[in-house]
């Protein structure tokens, strides 16, 4: 008898738990889902005008990052266009770090010889496939993890 | 007793495992990681260091991203071809679209044409093809993309190519953005493959299947096999997620095998020259590209073939 009676506060203990690790995770899964939703928000309102007065091509690449991690894009880029580059995180994260690399010939840019500028324009008299591979520095703070979004725009320049 | 508190626990654990999983594919929606070939192939072909097998463990988020319908257009135009009006998909071909895989390809289709006419400053084939895009935009659920404001902004500013460009820019944006935050990036690459095959009929419908027609445009079609590359990629990566995207990609691998038969050759190392006064960045190299004409009459069939599939 005793013994059922503690499997039954055992029982109603775990129901508990059940109930708070599910509700936790709804509410993690929802916080997550209207983060990326806010980064096409941030991506459209923040960065898309940085790129005039060159023609935002359209193409929406944003994601949310954290310290220490790092994302990739490859594009083909023509001959005869000017692009330009902007690699735009929200303010709460460290300047971002970002190269350019031909999948041949290694590194063509690497903005932390610029002072980590966000946008580079790109004058490209041939074709081919770039990367740009977008990193978020640890900052010096291995206690607080900072994440946010990250947006990679190119912008086309008109004639 | 003890069945109910095995169970109990089980399903703790399975409901933080779907939490889990959940919040993997929201935080990832727009990406998947790298395979771990890929990053076997990088390790293989440079000198190792600390860094770089740091970097290395470390996955990353891989992003495709296609030449737009507005660089197609632009690419077009600088090449030097004109508007042709008789290439377009007619406007009430919309009738026909009444699966999601059609109204997602002919948004895209649609989308090109729209970009191409508008930097040909065809105002009113512009607005018309808008329209069109509004409509299966609105059938595919994407929400304010396209509204009735846009339309009438595109009606004021009829005039004013840059202000019509960037319009048509931000309406192609907040559909990718719209589909990619809902758990629907699937669709949208469908949308992005149908922009892509419709800038590529139109390009060389006006080259009418002759290298000799617009060199400038040949070359810029020939190197279309660059994203082609990409495209797939970019496929593969939902191609579990969604049927219509395995249809596809056995469409753009019948593709792939003609543009096989295109060469690209370097001729010199790509050279990088940064002048950090001008904040730019002048990438050079030489390269070399090729095809038969018969070739390239078959990859222009084979193009109007998938396209006129897509527009049925």
């Amino acid at each position: 008898m005793l013994n059922e009676n503690f499997m039954k506060y055992r029982l109603k203990k775990m129901a508990r738990m059940l109930t708070f690790v599910g509700g936790a995770f709804l509410v993690l899964f929802f916080v997550s889902v209207s983060s990326v939703a806010q980064c096409s928000g941030f991506a459209r309102a923040v960065a898309k005008p940085e790129l005039s007065p060159y023609l935002h091509d359209g193409n929406y690449n944003a994601t949310i990052l954290g310290e220490g991690e790092t994302i990739v894009l490859r594009k083909t880029v023509f001959k005869g266009q000017k692009y330009r580059l902007l690699v735009k995180g929200v303010s709460e994260l460290p300047k971002l770090h970002f190269r350019v690399l031909d999948a041949d010939s290694g590194l063509l840019f690497d903005n932390s010889q610029v002072e980590f500028a966000s946008r580079w324009d790109f004058d490209v008299q041939t074709t081919r496939t770039i990367e740009v591979e977008v990193s978020v520095p640890d900052d010096e703070n291995p206690e607080i993890d900072t994440g946010g979004c990250v947006a990679i725009l190119f912008g086309l320049e008109l004639d | 007793m003890t069945k109910v508190l095995h169970k109990a626990s089980l399903t703790i654990r399975l409901v933080a495992l779907g939490g889990f999983v959940l919040t993997f594919f929201a935080c990832n929606s727009g990406a998947k990681k790298e395979s771990e070939n890929s990053e076997k192939d990088i390790i293989e072909s440079v000198p190792m260091n600390d860094q770089l097998v740091e970097d290395l463990n470390k996955s990353k988020l891989i992003f495709y991203s296609l030449p737009s319908p507005l660089e197609t257009a632009m690419l077009i135009k600088r090449a030097g071809a004109g508007f042709d009006p008789d290439i377009l998909n007619p406007l009430d071909n919309i009738s026909k679209y009444n699966t999601n895989f059609k109204m997602a390809l002919n948004l895209g289709i649609y989308s090109a044409d729209l970009s191409y006419a508008s930097l040909f400053d065809q105002s009113q084939t512009t607005i018309e093809y808008m329209g069109n895009a509004r409509n299966l935009a609105d059938e595919l659920g994407i929400l304010g993309a396209i509204d009735e404001q846009t339309i009438r902004q595109l009606e004021e500013n009829m005039n004013n190519r840059e202000v019509v460009m960037n319009i048509i820019s931000e309406t192609y944006m907040n559909s990718n953005a719209y589909l990619s935050e809902n758990n629907r990036a699937a669709v949208s690459v469908i949308v992005l493959a149908g922009g892509w095959i419709e800038g590529l009929y139109l390009a060389t419908s006006l080259t009418r299947g002759n290298l000799q027609n617009n060199k400038n445009l040949v070359e810029r079609i020939l190197y279309q096999k660059l994203s082609l590359v990409t495209l797939q990629n970019m496929m593969e990566t939902y191609r579990d997620e969604n049927s219509d995207i395995d249809r596809l990609l056995a469409d753009m691998q019948e593709l792939s095998e003609i543009f096989d038969k295109v060469t690209i050759v370097n001729t010199s190392e790509v050279e990088a020259v940064t002048d950090t006064l001008n904040r730019t960045t002048t990438i050079r190299a030489k390269s070399e590209i090729e095809i038969s004409p018969d070739d390239y009459i078959l990859l222009c069939e084979k193009i109007a073939e998938l396209r006129n599939n897509f527009i049925s």
